[in-house]
């Protein structure tokens, strides 16, 4: 199932605010730009923020063990997994 | 020969400006460099200070790449700002000598608050999950030390000191010491303050604030019989510390020499209070100064009297005890137009020596019977070979600097 836009567009718009990337606008990202390292050159504080503030925005637990790994190698593979976990929990309405 | 500390460069910001020179031209005007403080808040009493010294839409991207300043507190910006400052000044490119070690000797009365008090909101209002990593990292009070000590290069000593008003002068003094003793070649010396409103509404409830009273407008009288309280500054000052024979070495411009540096406490003092010890202070500056040529030699006093009523008092008492019958040299308060915090008294100090204007503030003064003395007006005086600085703090702490010319 394809991820949804406006959750694409939600992750975006918390990175740069979230994680105070001035000079960068959301629509600058893109979906498949790698978070870490090359890309949006973010690092582990950075991943630390970004936890947080998805936790806080979408109202999902997410554990450590799950950050760095595939779901947080781009903004599509976040939106993805977003939603998966938004499904489990039938709270897919956080998305809209 | 003992090896002398040297400053040879200056980094400086505040609600003047950015640079000596902004600083220099504030001084000479006299007037406090004031702006309404955000009372939106809620947490300010009726009727208290509305004024600080606040340094509005600071641009600091020449000095702070935004991919750095996004990890830093207002505080940390200042301070690597500041230091980064100070570097070209000193006609050096990084604070550390080849192979040598550079300490960061950084004060601050209250650090990076208005972080914590973001930290805080997210941790009561929705919980310590949602508490931001970043507002933990730069709430601490020694961060931004480490901030500069990442920006500059410098891997020797990082030292942080929370001694409110006397904080400047004793990290100043710590450096130079450090330097003296061939702990470090160079070092990164000063101050840095922010005042965001909590804060400035916290210091209005002590009492510590001016404020405006019946046909009297808002503003610090240092050492005036109609002082109320000081003027809550921010702003970072720093100065590059090195060996005087390195200096001279690489043909550095010496903008002074660290004759003596002195600390004491005043046992009798509370808690958020000056006290009555000015005897004990007296002695221990007397003392001090006995080893670097006696108070005779001064020949002007950049005071860090701010307006604050006992403050100010105690300062006056502990220069006259020092000075008995002989007559006191002129006495200079910077603070009137800096603020309290952020070290602008250091920069102010280092331009008395070189000649500048130090205004104490535009109208006339009034003497205060019980000081017994007024704040030196306008030109510096030619003789100005020594400059005492000195810095009381509320709570006891006392500290003292004295500059000399070297060149």
């Amino acid at each position: 199932m394809p991820e949804s836009p406006t959750i694409r567009s939600k992750i975006k718009s918390l990175l740069v605010s979230a994680l105070r990337l001035d000079g960068l606008a959301p629509s600058d990202i893109a979906d498949d730009s790698p978070l870490f390292g090359e890309g949006l050159g973010l690092d582990s504080v950075d991943a630390l923020e970004l936890v947080v503030a998805l936790e806080k925005e979408f109202k999902i637990p997410i554990q450590s063990h799950e950050v760095g790994r595939e779901a947080f190698a781009s903004v599509g593979a976040l939106a993805a997994f977003i939603e998966r976990r938004l499904a489990a929990a039938g709270n897919a309405d956080a998305a809209s | 020969m003992p090896i002398e500390t040297v400053v040879t460069g200056l980094g400086t910001i505040g609600p003047y400006g950015f640079g000596r020179e902004a600083l220099a031209k504030a001084l000479a005007a006299g007037k406090p460099v004031a702006s309404e403080v955000d009372r939106g808040g809620g947490w300010h009493r009726e009727g208290g200070s509305r004024l600080a010294a606040l340094i509005r839409e600071p641009d600091l991207s020449r000095w702070i790449p935004p991919a750095a300043a996004r990890r830093m507190s207002f505080p940390s910006k200042l301070a690597v700002a500041a230091g980064k400052m100070a570097l070209p000044d000193a006609g050096i490119e990084t604070v550390a000598s080849e192979g040598g070690r550079a300490g960061v000797y950084l004060a601050t009365a209250f650090g990076p608050v208005h972080n914590t008090e973001k930290l805080l909101r997210q941790i009561f209002l929705e919980g310590a999950e949602a508490a931001q990593p970043f507002y933990f990292s730069e709430c601490v009070a020694n961060t931004p030390a480490a901030q500069l000590a990442i920006a500059v290069g410098a891997r020797g000593p990082n030292v942080t000191i929370v001694q409110r008003e006397a904080g400047p002068l004793l990290a100043v003094g710590r450096g130079a010491q450090a330097v003296r003793e061939g702990r470090v070649d160079r070092a990164l010396a000063g101050a840095v303050e922010e005042i965001p409103p909590l804060l400035h509404a916290l210091l209005g409830r002590f009492g510590a604030l001016a404020q405006a009273e019946e046909k009297l407008a808002e503003q610090p009288r240092p050492l005036d019989r109609r002082r109320n309280g000081i003027l809550a500054g921010e702003g970072a000052s720093l100065l590059v510390l090195e060996r005087e024979d390195a200096a001279r070495a690489r043909g550095a411009r010496i903008l002074a020499r660290v004759r003596w540096s002195g600390a004491a406490f005043d046992a009798t003092a509370g808690v958020t209070d000056w006290g009555t010890g000015h005897d004990a202070l007296a002695a221990a500056l007397r003392a001090g100064l006995a080893t670097a040529g006696g108070a005779a030699g001064i020949s002007m006093i950049v005071s860090g009297a701010s307006g604050a009523k006992r403050g100010d008092l105690l300062e006056a008492r502990v220069l006259k005890a020092v000075w008995g019958e002989a007559p006191l040299p002129p006495v200079m308060t910077p603070k009137a137009v800096t603020g309290e915090y952020g070290g602008g008294i250091l920069a102010a100090g280092l331009l008395a020596l070189e000649g500048k204007a130090l205004a104490p503030f535009p109208e006339a003064p009034e003497l205060d019977p019980e000081i017994g003395f007024s704040p030196h007006r306008g030109a510096v005086p030619e003789k100005r070979a020594r400059v005492l600085l000195t810095g009381l703090a509320s709570g006891g702490a006392a500290a003292w600097l004295l500059l000399e010319r070297a060149s």
